[in-house]
């Protein structure tokens, strides 16, 4: 009869395979496969070397002069917002932030300096969020010697 | 006797329904997803990376073969699984300031803060690996700190701090990359 088979099927194929189990098999491997696919996020990165001659590795400088741009962050928890200064200016938005950089930037140009590093000052509160789009606007105005502000450990005193 | 004639249908059992399209589309979905499912060992924790609009991209030039680095992953704790939290400031994608829902991971291994002394002892045998001498100070192995975006910055610092005290100094922090505005304009 017309339709009862497929073309190739019984009367044509002698070997009938019953493929109903291995439709078994693949639905369960494609539920679990399904199950723990994700897709790839697109993953960057921000270079920020630790300065090697500073810090845990250096010693305290005396009388350092202070050729820096330091960006203090603090955490506003009325607001639930962080606040940005830099050198002690605020600023309030992303296009501010990066005129005052750029500002700071061409001063320190003009008197002949021009690997000025950017130092990030965050409290502790701060999230890692903000301290990135501060990062990020760093990189995107050139500003390549990023570094944290970390608290000092605290030392024993001296044997006399 | 019935005054109508009806005519009794009987069962078919023979209608067979052609399978084989289905299989030849089930064998390319699950081609599909064997091939885009990630199963290698998982250095990656599932972190909601900060967003950074100009972010290199984590790729080697071609031509140059990326060095070997360690990935330090800090991550929130699920609200299921084995070990769970349920946290409300999470949830909302604020910043969980309790030290105690936060984990830092390495090659799947946690640990609970940046001063754990075996994580310490982890980051000295990296630094190892990186040492050209011995008696150098400072190591030139990498570390790629995916840290959460809603991690508070005294976790990550806490880890930045532990890197530099175990001589490693060449940190990427990992950032998800959105296109500016501008960029689609």
């Amino acid at each position: 009869m017309a339709g009862s088979t497929n073309v190739g099927e019984g009367s044509d194929n002698p070997v009938d395979i019953n493929i109903v189990p291995m439709v078994d098999v693949i639905f369960c491997l494609c539920l679990f496969f399904m199950c723990s696919f994700h897709f790839k996020q697109l993953e960057g990165k921000i270079e920020s070397w630790l300065p090697k001659d500073k810090g845990v590795f250096g010693d305290p400088v005396s009388n350092p002069i202070l050729e820096e741009i330091r960006i203090r962050m603090m955490w506003n928890a009325n607001s639930s917002k962080t606040n940005i200064q830099v050198n002690s200016r605020s600023v309030s938005t992303d296009n501010e932030l990066t005129a005052v950089l750029l500002a700071n930037i061409n001063d320190y140009k003009r008197s002949g300096k021009t690997d000025v590093p950017a130092i990030i000052d965050a409290e502790a509160p701060v999230p890692w969020q903000s301290v990135v789009s501060v990062m990020d606007i760093c990189k995107n105005i050139n500003i390549e010697k990023i570094e944290f502000a970390s608290p000092m450990p605290v030392m024993a005193p001296k044997k006399p | 006797m019935s005054k109508w004639n009806v005519r009794s249908i009987a069962a078919q059992d023979t209608i067979q329904p052609n399978l084989i399209p289905m299989v030849d589309i089930m064998f390319l979905l699950l081609l599909f997803l064997m091939l885009g499912s990630d199963m290698g060992q998982r250095e990656l924790e599932a972190v909601i990376l900060p967003k950074g609009i100009y972010v290199k991209e984590d790729k080697a030039p071609k031509g140059v073969v990326e060095e070997q680095r360690t990935t330090i992953n800090v991550y929130h704790l699920q609200d299921s699984g084995v070990d769970s939290v349920q946290c409300e400031v999470y949830a909302k994608r604020e910043t969980c300031r309790n030290p105690k829902h936060w984990r830092i991971a390495v090659r799947g291994k946690d640990f609970l803060a940046p001063d754990d002394k075996k994580f310490k002892e982890l980051l000295k045998d990296e630094a190892d690996i990186g040492r050209k001498k011995k008696t150098d100070k400072v190591s030139e192995r990498k570390i790629m700190l995916r840290a959460d975006g809603s991690a508070p910055y005294s976790l990550v610092q806490g880890v930045m701090h532990s890197c530099a005290f175990a001589g490693i100094y060449k940190i990427e922090c990992g950032a998800a990359r959105v296109v500016a505005e501008s960029a689609v304009k």
